[in-house]
């Protein structure tokens, strides 16, 4: 069954990635979600029946550990001053007005609270509002209303 | 700027920022291998480690009121029936408790898994916080307890053998005033160590835990708004 895990993960592990991206704000931080992330997987694994898509399945355990994740106190760092690589493209796909947008995006995500970052990152994952329902187990309506909400807090954050 | 506008710039990021964080399989079983315990796997170790270490005080104290202590103290009057009754109604609330605590805890737990969806998963963790959080103060209430009790069967032993030292009777030795004095010390002292135990165990527990569960509540109630 291990092998089974990891092969399946190494395909999808994109989505693990991108969870940790929104949800992080140091290399450390995203290290450590990574690997919470990965044991909650496996822990869920054997439990994980075929009614659902593996993808759906797994951004759902992804997402409710970032959000439930246990961070030692410390102090909330000043967004002005994310790490700068986190926001690097590859050198080949060097895109200077991409970089700017990303780090703009990313400076107006991280005042959303842990339910609207899940939200956030689904929509720009181009899912469906019937999927984001699915993976977060809050009604398609909602989903609707809360994206609507969401658009214009991001929107206020980053045209001030 | 609309988020729609940046959903081009977003698909290039993140896949860009993907595979500079690509792991290979081997890399993968090497997590596995060496993960550490989640929060909530440290805390069901706790748990464990606590009931049985209370558990077994409760054992040690059981013997230490019906045997050895009987044992040691043969030659003299037996314990007086009101601090029997006192030592039964205690060892009963210890057990009483542990058998609430293993119940509300397994409740909590059976049904936690990060797989469910985000309200189930939020509700388990704040119910094994609260199991969690109870086991502390049952661990603190068991100890002081166990305290108050010892010193209280302590002072009444204490007369009386003073009585018996002196050759009197045990109500002389009670009421003398050096004897009410060391009575009160005695009593003040011990309000003080459990007052210090309880304010110490309270600020340790919302140290550790008090800011995480605030964040788990409001989450709850962030979905609460929206059902």
């Amino acid at each position: 069954m291990e092998k089974e895990f990891v092969q399946i993960i190494s395909q999808n592990q994109g989505i693990i990635h991108k969870v940790c991206s929104i949800y992080c704000d140091s290399e450390e931080d995203r290290r450590d979600l990574f690997q919470e992330i990965l044991a909650q997987l496996w822990k869920s694994f054997p439990s994980f029946r075929n009614e659902a898509k593996f993808t759906t399945w797994m951004y759902r355990v992804a997402l409710n550990t970032a959000i439930t994740s246990f961070k030692k106190d410390k102090r909330k760092p000043d967004q002005s001053n994310l790490e700068i690589e986190n926001f690097q493209l590859a050198v080949e796909e060097y895109d200077h007005e991409t970089e700017e947008q990303i780090k703009l995006l990313y400076k107006a995500i991280a005042n959303l609270s842990g339910i609207e970052k899940s939200i956030v990152l689904l929509y720009l994952e181009n899912k469906k509002y019937e999927e984001i329902a699915e993976i977060t187990g809050i009604t398609q309506n909602y989903v609707r209303v809360k994206m609507n909400r969401i658009k214009k807090k991001l929107k206020k954050y980053m045209d001030s | 700027m609309e988020l729609k506008d940046l959903k081009s710039a977003w698909s290039k990021f993140s896949s860009s920022d993907a595979n500079r964080h690509q792991l290979g399989e081997e890399a993968i079983y090497d997590l596995l291998r060496k993960r550490t315990k989640s929060l909530m796997e440290r805390i069901d170790r706790n748990i464990k480690i606590g009931f049985g270490v209370l558990l077994l005080l409760t054992l040690f104290f059981g013997l230490d009121d019906y045997l050895f202590t009987p044992l040691a103290t043969s030659d003299y009057e037996s314990t007086p029936l009101w601090i029997q009754l006192m030592e039964w109604s205690g060892i009963l609330f210890i057990v009483g408790s542990f058998i609430y605590f293993w119940i509300s805890y397994r409740s909590a737990t059976k049904d936690y898994s990060q797989s469910n969806d985000l309200s189930r998963v939020l509700n388990s963790m704040i119910r094994i916080l609260y199991a969690y959080q109870r086991l502390f103060f049952l661990a603190l209430g068991i100890l002081l307890l166990v305290l108050s009790i010892s010193f209280v069967t302590g002072m009444v032993m204490g007369v009386e053998l003073k009585a018996i030292e002196l050759g009197t009777d045990v109500g002389e030795v009670g009421s003398s005033p050096r004897m009410v004095r060391s009575i009160l010390i005695g009593i003040a002292g011990l309000l003080v160590i459990i007052s210090l135990l309880f304010v110490a165990f309270r600020w340790g527990f919302r140290k550790l835990y008090g800011n995480y569960i605030s964040k788990l509540k409001d989450t709850r109630k962030e979905l609460d708004e929206i059902e």
